[in-house]
């Protein structure tokens, strides 16, 4: 037996087990514990307080927003929230850490227990979500190549982050990239982080073990994962790699690695580490504070989530599944279709035109203005032509008088018998080759008589007006 | 006008030399205060009651512009770059700040022996020392190079070198003071303490600092009495609580006939004494030995060199330059506590440390809260001994720890207490107040009694 048929015939042995840790940075406008600026790609070192470089002295406050960003992502998820929120301190030296510890929560996380839905090319499938707690981030070591020097940038520490761990219960690198792309619309919908992953606002921690027994092989950990593209890739990478080795009787050994993108390889960042010890105790510092009055509050602003408006979609409009997907996952586009739908109850077609004709770029053009559109389109007054043609002056003038610039211009559908009767003649004329052809028994002539037709008439007809007129007059 | 100044200040020179208070003298800024608070004497303007006061910091405290090392060499050359809230409010209340004073090491130690630059010594008798940690606050005031100091009082560092030397100490309920700018050693029981010779000077300082600071997440919005204006009330009919399970067997003999003199005194002024007792409470010092080190060794982990203090320049290895400066420049007694703490809160005796330490904690505070509600205030003498010789403990640590004995119930519970002298033989004795939460003016009230009927 050869190597590779060897592999694929113990391939469905070895099962990978995936879970994963996401970092979710808040789209908040000030750092969790202290009132500086919140904000990606300052010069180094300038978004600064004593609270943030852990100066003598500096004692953090609270900003309360990062609080209700986390409750509303754990409401989103229908995860238990705890009563109160309290923070606890996790204790390591590292030199982008500035108080020597690390403000997260341990012992109490803002969220537990929920379930994502996210889907798959299976339909949709449930995740279980273990835990979401609110921490600070830490600042950056930025090295110089050649010099061997370490800077630090502090801009970054301080600014709060949510960690949300799945249990590790996925099963597919393909899964797994769809947990994470639903984290990600989730997120952007909920209005809590800007989701763009180029910037670092989600990265993931992916950990991985393969077994062909009922309990867990060695684990090995991918860290900082930014995109659903590298995410998948590293996890397949990682499965083969296991699998050949696995195959090939060697050991597994516990590493934390990197996913490098250009070699397309994970590199071992370091080998199984000695278990730290956090030393984790509640911050004396900050005290508690109860959450149960927030949590009421914050359920009514939480909007309908895209995996119900997916279903919606689906099931009550009856938009393909890619449409009820494009159209559910992003909040803006979604409530741009919702308000043309609430205009114009043709819901196949505005889907239509939002993904195809506008392709997605709804953010400049007013609803109103498509709404009129798609009305007039239902309503038989001009043509899907013409339309296109007026969606085209709208991107350049969106203020555009569309029933004034219909009526100036002849836009309007046409069902002048008379009128089209001379156009079909002159076409005819024109192509008295085709029509002897067509005569001859050739149809296929058909469609190129009547796309001229279609050219020649400008959209001021309906193509299927034009299709019976042409067929009647042909077959006459 | 200006030879007042320089006379006084080459007077506290003179002293300086001897009883080693202070470790920085500002004195442009002082100097500058000083003639500020003198026009607006002339002017009328007198901003407030400690308008002019002379006053001085302990190191933990930061003061913009002015060298802050907390007793340290990690922190040794370090700067202050802003003003602690205290510090701010006292300035604006137009005080003279005249420099940073002499104390143990981050605040760790009770007789100002442990740090590496000098000792203050006690102005009763050189030989011995002032108490700690807050040795120079308490030295400068009983030597009256100033007129009132700030302090910091994890678990007595006001109360006890106030005993030792003959003054008035007090530590406000904790959320009372705002502690930011204050170095942390243990967050849930620092609080600031002012010092002065006379409950007056204190209530007039606290006053001004106290009141709530959004910078502070544990400090307590509740309106800030005017203290100095409410002194002098009759002491008829108060209640008196007095612990009977808490009089230690190597109590001071001397110490005891003074405090019983004082309960004499209240009892023919009519005050109710009522005799309680708290379970628990000698449990305390272990209870704070744990969470104070605990703390520390979390507050303390920032030292490492790499944005401020000092560094040991090593070959560059990074685990190398965080031990080598870290042992170098952190003091044996600030090691043990950091040791000490790292070890409650380690996750293998984090429960049977850490947790229970907090269960017994909240113990004592339940039997406190139950005492409270049949006394006003509960007194006690602040120390079990008087002020010993310099060098006597220094070796002897678990001796020193238990030297605090009395005082350090109190920063557990968070209250107010106070101390204040009652007596002195050879060398001081101290009166230990302490009251409810907040109450800050009914324990300045008695000790103010207790200071004037000493007077008679």
């Amino acid at each position: 037996m050869t190597c590779a048929r060897m592999f694929y015939k113990h391939m469905n042995k070895y099962k990978p087990t995936i879970g994963l840790e996401f970092h979710i940075k808040l789209n908040c406008k000030n750092k969790l514990f202290s009132n500086e600026l919140n904000e990606y790609g300052s010069e180094p070192n300038q978004n600064l307080n004593p609270v943030d470089i852990g100066l003598p002295g500096s004692l953090p406050c609270l900003n309360l927003n990062p609080i209700e960003s986390a409750i509303k992502l754990g409401l989103a998820l229908n995860c238990k929230i705890s009563s109160i929120c309290q923070f606890d301190r996790k204790h390591y030296f590292y030199p982008d850490l500035p108080k020597g510890y690390q403000i997260s929560q341990y012992y109490h996380p803002i969220c537990r227990n929920g379930t994502l839905f996210f889907r798959s090319n299976q339909g949709i499938q449930g995740i279980e979500i273990e835990k979401i707690q609110i921490e600070e981030d830490a600042g950056k070591n930025v090295h110089t190549e050649n010099n061997h020097v370490t800077y630090c940038d502090y801009n970054r520490a301080g600014t709060p982050l949510l960690e949300l761990i799945t249990k590790p219960t996925i099963y597919s690198s393909y899964d797994a990239s769809r947990i994470f792309e639903e984290i990600k619309n989730l997120t952007s919908f909920l209005n809590i982080c800007n989701g763009n992953l180029d910037k670092g606002d989600i990265r993931v921690d992916a950990n991985i073990s393969l077994s062909n027994t009922n309990s867990l092989g060695t684990k090995v950990e991918i860290k900082n994962l930014n995109s659903i593209k590298y995410l998948t890739q590293a996890l397949n990478y990682e499965i083969s790699l296991q699998m050949s080795q696995l195959l090939s009787g060697k050991e597994i050994l516990q590493e934390t690695k990197l996913w490098n993108s250009i070699s397309k390889e994970t590199k071992t960042l370091r080998k199984k580490e000695i278990n730290l010890d956090y030393k984790f105790f509640p911050d004396p510092d900050i005290p508690s504070i109860l959450c149960t009055q927030y949590i009421k509050i914050i359920k009514e602003t939480i909007p309908e989530l895209p995996i119900r408006k997916y279903l919606r979609y689906l099931y009550s409009l009856h938009l393909s599944t890619s449409e009820s997907y494009i159209l559910s996952s992003n909040l803006p586009i979604s409530n741009y279709f919702e308000v043309l739908l609430s205009i114009c109850n043709s819901p196949k077609m505005i889907a239509n035109w939002i993904i195809n004709e506008m392709k997605l770029e709804t953010s400049s053009i007013p609803p109103m203005q498509i709404a009129l559109l798609m009305l007039h389109i239902k309503n038989k007054v001009i043509s899907r032509t013409n339309a296109r043609f007026i969606l085209n002056l709208l991107k350049i003038d969106t203020n555009l008088n569309i029933d004034q610039y219909i009526k100036q211009n002849n836009l309007s559908l046409s069902h002048n018998n008379l009128e089209l009767k001379i156009i079909i003649q002159n076409i005819c004329t024109e192509h008295h080759i085709e029509i002897e052809k067509y005569k001859n028994g050739k149809v296929q002539v058909f469609n190129f008589l009547l796309g001229s037709l279609i050219k020649k008439t400008k959209g001021n007809y309906e193509p299927a007006f034009l299709k019976v007129a042409l067929s009647k007059y042909l077959n006459k | 006008m200006k030879n007042l100044f320089r006379e006084y200040k080459e007077g506290m020179l003179r002293m300086e030399r001897e009883l080693g208070c202070f470790f920085s003298v500002d004195e442009l800024g002082a100097e500058n205060a000083f003639y500020q608070s003198e026009f607006r004497r002339c002017n009328q303007q007198v901003r407030s009651s400690v308008d002019g006061m002379v006053i001085a910091l302990k190191d933990m405290i930061l003061c913009k512009g002015l060298p802050v090392c907390a007793g340290s060499r990690i922190l040794e050359g370090y700067i202050a770059p802003y003003d602690a809230t205290v510090v701010s409010r006292l300035k604006s209340s137009g005080a003279i700040i005249m420099g940073k004073l002499n104390q143990d090491e981050f605040a760790m130690g009770s007789s100002g022996e442990n740090n590496p630059y000098k000792v203050s010594r006690n102005p009763w008798g050189l030989e011995r020392v002032a108490g700690g940690s807050s040795s120079g606050s308490a030295a400068a005031v009983a030597a009256d190079i100033i007129k009132g100091s700030l302090g910091t009082d994890t678990g007595g560092s006001v109360r006890q070198p106030a005993s030792f030397c003959g003054i008035v100490g007090f530590k406000p309920s904790y959320g009372r003071v705002s502690r930011y700018g204050i170095i942390s050693y243990a967050s849930s029981l620092d609080q600031i303490g002012v010092f002065s010779s006379n409950v007056k000077d204190v209530a007039r300082i606290l006053e001004n600092i106290a009141g709530y600071d959004e910078k502070d997440l544990t400090s307590i919005n509740i309106e800030v009495p005017r203290y100095s204006s409410m002194l002098g009330r009759e002491v008829k009919g108060i209640k008196v609580g007095i612990l009977l399970n808490f009089l230690p067997d190597e109590l001071d003999e001397e110490t005891k006939r003074f405090f019983d003199i004082v309960v004499l005194k209240l009892k023919q002024n009519h005050v109710e004494l009522v005799s309680i007792t708290i379970p628990y409470i000698e449990s305390s010092i272990s209870v704070y030995y744990i969470l104070a080190t605990a703390e520390a060794s979390s507050n303390l982990a920032r030292y490492d060199g790499l944005r401020y203090g000092q560094i040991y320049k090593t070959d560059f290895n990074l685990e190398q330059v965080y031990k080598k400066t870290r042992s170098a420049f952190l003091g044996e007694e600030v090691k043990r506590r950091i040791l000490l703490g790292n070890y409650v809160l380690s996750s293998k005796h984090y429960d049977n440390y850490y947790l229970k330490a907090q269960s017994i904690r909240r113990k004592i505070r339940d039997e406190f809260e139950k005492a409270f509600e049949k006394v006003d205030v509960i007194i006690c003498p602040t120390t079990p001994t008087k002020a010993y010789k310099i060098g006597d403990k220094l070796h002897r640590p678990l001796e020193m720890y238990l030297g605090d004995i009395f005082t350090v119930p109190v920063n557990l519970i968070g209250l107010p207490g106070i101390s204040v002298p009652i007596g002195c033989k050879d060398f001081p004795i101290g009166l230990q107040i302490i009251g409810k939460y907040f109450d800050e003016a009914m324990v300045l009230n008695l000790a103010h009694w207790v200071q004037e009927v000493r007077k008679e």
